[in-house]
């Protein structure tokens, strides 16, 4: 009875380390801040016997490297770290929601591998990077070969923004472009870790020459349901002129409400309120850029 | 029902206590009220403890705990739960509705249960010393831990010794708790002949109420008659019954004039945790609902709240009958002071312009404002005719002429010692490092429960009274002498008495996206006696206020928020704790103002914002 | 189980535990130090906050098998050096003081704020030392302080669930603390 409060921990200094201990272990359970795993209620003694992986003395994984369209950042980055280090050169959608996790304490804890991959919820930082057309390095194991592959962010997940990621595969580095857009807002509402059930996360971007909306994407994201892209309203308002009249702020609103009961019925009044509160005042900002000659 | 208990196999390092392994009893007296210390046949409430498992250490203990499997049934029939009843009438309720032409005015307001999530440990270590059983815990109540020990392992009173840790309750967290747990390892201790350490989350829960008032008034505006209705929900084992209704009663007195007023209470047993001091017994609920309805028949009689209370002539209230109020004149002068620093009746006027407005909480027009107001006394301890507890006793022994010894339960692990120590050196020409208290736990008096503020505020008086009988013996008798002084040497003719009185206007605006109730601005002037560490006042009542609105659902607008305090000390005599309300004032003020901002009736709190946007009857043109 | 040499308020500890073991519940289980609160079941309340390399981290989220070779002190221990002082002082001076059910962790949090503000940056990502795993590994205390950002002290203090305290009272404390500090070079 003793030994079932231990669990094994394996720790690989490099990639080949970890490679074969995914190879050799069953079913484990890949760590990287491990803020969330030990979050949850009757963490610790554990009734999940997994082996656990722990990613964090593997260098690579915490390097950050700027090219010339994408900064490359390796999994156990810390959201602290990145935000310390790209405070000059990444858009300000992208900060905000990097400092959105409210305590730097939290933040230092806070991995970037861990906020893509939180089992069975979504915060703030998936749906940000996934409009900044984030791609992502995937590690998977096979018998004995290995592969890296890289896709778009967006593919990990489901349609309704569920984790879908294969066995044995594990994300190693996050390509994230820094380009900034005319018009970009951040805003989340609610507590996330308290309480999820009444939060939602919007991030928005779009361009705006001549005062005509381009390129605009929007997520909402609500933590225990999944991400919303909204993408037929996004392609309702290409092209149109901001700034907007009363009158098409509540038809475009009316729309959204409209899909995101479709999409997610079990969102709840309040957090559908919110959402159209928030997309709103998203529309009634938005001003022609002033464009300089 | 439960008709089993399945245990996993156990070594000799692990050691279960269920009901049958009891020696004593397998109940815990708080004064007339009792309840089981481990569920035997029958549960009353989800989380009440059945059976304890001890272990080498608390993992090894929580992984074996997930094999115990405990087979349940829920019972379908059960006995008619024992409500309490209590009614009292002031004037001629009878008569009074009997006039002609009188037009009734009713609301209701919930003060929905409140859970406590400061998610404190209670540990309580025991340890069997041949004769004598030393326990080590925080407490409010060291009598009631060696009583209940003593019941329920048959050990001699006076050989169970405790050892009292710091604690800070504002909740009420360490009254019966501590004195539960003991219990529970205090048997342990014994069967296993080791030393016992058990550990609890510190969670309270505070009462629910409904109070349900009906006014009467006639048709010149002026009240006539008062019922109130009230039903409190303590939870699966109520307790000190009486003096919670005595509590309420005096939160529920309004102060406007009355001929006639009654009050009935019911307790009503349910199937929920039970219910906790939480602060105080009551009496911020009642006065929360008083306050609440207090403006709402203002603004019924086609008045602002503020000007109500203005109008009201206090010479005819009957709350002076239930708190006995030392200081009334310089009510009016307070309550007008602040309502015009805080621009009160224009700040309402302009809400009001808006409250049949349609959209309130669209993002263009955005007024969704309020203002509330409210007052009123503070009470604290117990009621005079409270016969149950022990009325705060305190021993002043002086051995020699220069030297004097305190006996208290209430022994202060804060600067309240100095306070004490204060008052007998100026009463009695002592200097303070002869002033020492007594240690021996053997002997230590039973002076109660701390609880209601009552270390705080009564036992300073107490201190003071018994020095005064002191001095009297100095020149009659030889030393050693020794008296013994309580609660019914203050003298108190009412049921309370008060010299601290609170009055508060809170600003709030309910922010349009999030939802939320926002709170701007806080007004707060208060009535105190003589207090010691002004600023440490002040900051405890800022506290009280922000933790209270916290607790109803509000948030403080961010970089926006501002609170005024400011407190006319009356340096006579020591002043009372306002803790209890100006808890009290602080939901109603809010309550008036949310109701504002919404233009509709909550008459529940605490509030969210699924509340909120279930209120919301929007219609966008 | 692992054994774990690490260093508890100066003193060099050998301990055997569970690895995935959080560290409050290692210091109030196995050391018998009481935080203000060990487990909130992830509501990030800030109530088991320890310096882990004098860095403020949530005990609670922090587990046994990253503590080898680490120094960890507890806020007993804390309140033995300059910066607790620099910080009570404050307290005293103002009169304004967190209740007892937080004043660990709130004092913490200030301390946080502090040494975050105290720390030289670079903000360059061209300049950034790649061998640094953890940023605040690489710390150098200065006394240059930047700007206090009064947005960023707010939501530092969120994490603390106790609200008992106005947050322009907290704000003034940070500054206080913060303009002591440089006055006397407290390192």
């Amino acid at each position: 009875m003793y030994a079932k409060i231990d669990r094994e921990v394996l720790q690989p200094k490099n990639l080949g380390e970890l490679e074969e201990y995914i190879r050799t272990t069953q079913n484990a359970l890949i760590w990287a801040g491990g803020t969330y795993i030990m979050s949850r209620p009757g963490f610790y003694p554990e009734k999940d016997a997994r082996p656990i992986i722990y990613l964090g003395n593997i260098e690579s994984f915490s390097e950050i490297t700027k090219n010339i369209r994408t900064v490359d950042v390796g999994c156990m980055v810390n959201t602290n770290r990145l935000l310390d280090v790209g405070n000059l050169i990444f858009s300000k959608l992208l900060l905000d929601t990097l400092a959105s996790t409210t305590s730097s304490i939290v933040r230092d804890q806070d991995t970037m591998g861990g906020a893509i991959c939180t089992p069975g919820r979504r915060f703030s930082i998936p749906g940000t990077l996934i409009l900044m057309n984030t791609d992502v390095d995937i590690l998977k194991v096979e018998g004995k070969k290995h592969t890296i592959s890289k896709m778009p962010l967006r593919r990990i997940y489901d349609n309704q923004g569920q984790l879908n990621l294969e066995p044995n595969c594990l994300i190693t580095k996050l390509r994230i472009e820094f380009e900034s857009s005319d018009f970009e807002m951040f805003k989340s509402v609610g507590a996330p870790m308290r309480k999820p059930k009444s939060t939602v996360i919007c991030a928005l971007r779009c361009n705006l020459s001549s005062g005509i909306i381009s390129n605009m994407q929007l997520c909402l994201t609500f933590p225990l349901e999944g991400m919303y892209f909204a993408q037929e309203l996004c392609n309702d308002l290409e092209g149109s002129q901001v700034p907007f009249s009363l009158k098409k702020v509540l038809e475009f609103s009316e729309k959204l409400e409209e899909g995101i009961i479709a999409k997610f019925p079990s969102v709840t009044p309040l957090q559908r309120e919110r959402s159209i509160k928030i997309f709103q005042q998203a529309l009634f900002s938005m001003k022609p850029k002033i464009e300089q000659n | 029902m439960v008709p089993e208990i399945i245990l996993p196999q156990l070594d000799d390092n692990f050691l279960v206590v269920t009901p049958q392994d009891i020696m004593g009893s397998n109940k815990i007296n708080v004064l007339s009220d009792t309840r089981p210390l481990l569920a035997s046949t029958k549960v009353n409430y989800i989380g009440e403890p059945i059976l304890a498992l001890f272990g080498p250490s608390l993992d090894r203990v929580k992984v074996l705990a997930r094999e115990i499997m405990i087979k349940y049934h829920p019972l379908t029939t059960t006995q008619k739960p024992r409500i309490l009843r209590f009614k009292k009438d002031l004037g001629n309720f009878e008569e009074s509705i009997k006039e002609e032409g009188l037009i009734p005015f009713e609301s209701t307001f919930k003060s929905k249960k409140l859970t406590s999530s400061r998610g404190k440990l209670i540990k309580v270590l025991v340890t069997v010393d041949g004769e004598f059983l030393n326990i080590e815990c925080q407490t409010q109540w060291p009598q009631l831990i060696k009583n209940a020990v003593a019941l329920s392992t048959g050990f001699n009173k006076r050989n169970i010794i405790i050892k009292k840790n710091h604690f800070y309750a504002p909740y009420d967290e360490y009254w019966i708790k501590p004195a539960h747990l003991a219990c529970i390892a205090a048997v342990a201790a014994i069967k296993s002949g080791l030393p016992i350490e058990i550990i609890c989350d510190s969670m309270t829960h505070k009462i629910e109420t409904t109070v349900k008032k009906t006014t009467w008034y006639n048709a010149e505006s002026q009240t006539v008659a008062e019922k109130v209705e009230v039903k409190v929900d303590q939870g699966a084992y109520p307790l000190f019954g009486e003096e919670l209704c005595s509590q309420m009663l005096a939160g529920l007195v309004p102060e406007y004039p009355l001929k006639g007023f009654r009050c009935a209470i019911a307790i009503m047993p349910s199937h929920k945790a039970p219910a906790n001091f939480f602060g105080d017994l009551g009496y911020s609920a009642a006065v929360a609902a008083s306050e609440i309805h207090s403006s709402k028949l203002g603004i019924k009689l086609e008045q602002n709240p503020y000007s109500w209370r203005l109008g009201l002539d206090q010479n005819k209230s009957i709350r002076p009958q239930i708190i006995e109020w030392h200081n009334a004149n310089n009510q009016r002068d307070r309550v007008q002071a602040m309502a015009q620093d805080c621009f009160y009746n224009r700040k309402n006027a302009a809400c009001q312009i808006h409250i049949n407005q349609k959209s309130k909480l669209s993002l263009i027009s955005s007024y969704a404002r309020g203002i509330g107001i409210a007052s009123a006394p503070t009470i604290c301890g117990f009621s005079s005719s409270n016969k149950d507890v022990k009325q705060q006793e305190f021993i002043l022994s002086l051995p020699s002429k220069r030297k004097v010894i305190c006996n208290s339960s209430f022994m202060p692990f804060d600067n309240s010692v100095e306070i004490w120590k204060d008052i007998i050196s100026k009463k009695l020409k002592i200097k303070k490092e002869y002033i020492s208290m007594e240690e021996d736990d053997t002997i230590i008096v039973d002076s109660g429960p701390s609880v209601l503020s009552a270390k705080n505020s009564k036992m300073p008086k107490i201190i003071s009274a018994a020095c005064d009988k002191i001095e009297k013996l100095m020149f009659e008798e030889d030393y050693p002498l020794t008296i013994t002084a309580s609660n019914a040497d203050l003298h108190i003719q009412h049921l309370f008495s008060s010299n601290a009185w609170a009055s508060i206007v809170v600003e709030l605006q309910i922010d349009p996206v999030t939802l939320e109730p926002l709170i701007y601005h806080v007004w707060s002037y208060v009535i105190a006696g003589k207090i010691q560490d002004k600023p440490r006042f002040i900051s405890r009542m800022k506290q009280v206020i922000i933790t209270t609105l916290f607790e109803q659902g509000a948030k403080l607008a961010q970089n926006k928020f501002q609170i005024d305090i400011d407190v006319s000390y009356d340096e006579k005599e020591i002043s009372d704790t306002v803790s209890s309300n100006l808890k009290g004032i602080t939901i109603a003020a809010f309550s008036i103002a949310l109701n504002q901002a919404m233009s509709c009736d909550i008459t529940e709190l605490p509030v969210n914002s699924d509340e909120i946007v279930a209120h919301i009857g929007e219609d966008i043109q | 189980m692992i054994k774990l040499a690490m260093t508890l308020n100066k003193t060099p500890i050998d301990l055997v535990v569970a690895e995935t073991k959080p560290l409050s519940e290692i210091l109030y289980e196995d050391f018998g130090i009481n935080l203000s609160r060990v487990n909130c079941n992830g509501r990030c309340c800030g109530g088991c906050l320890v310096l882990v390399e004098s860095i403020p981290v949530l005990g609670c989220m922090y587990p046994a098998f990253k503590l080898q070779g680490k120094t960890i002190t507890t806020f007993d221990a804390f309140m033995l050096t300059s910066h607790y002082r620099n910080i009570k002082r404050t307290y005293d001076s103002l009169g304004l003081t967190p209740c007892p059910d937080c004043y660990e962790p709130k004092t913490l949090i200030i301390e946080s704020i502090l040494l975050r503000n105290q720390i030289k940056r670079g903000n360059n990502i061209d300049s950034l030392d790649p061998n640094s795993r953890n940023f605040m590994e690489k710390k150098v205390l200065t006394n240059q302080f930047d700007d206090i950002d009064e947005q960023t002290i707010a939501d530092e203090f969120s994490l603390s669930a106790c609200k008992c305290m106005d947050p322009s009272d907290l704000l003034l404390i940070v500054k206080k603390a913060r303009e002591d500090r440089i006055k006397r070079h407290v390192r």
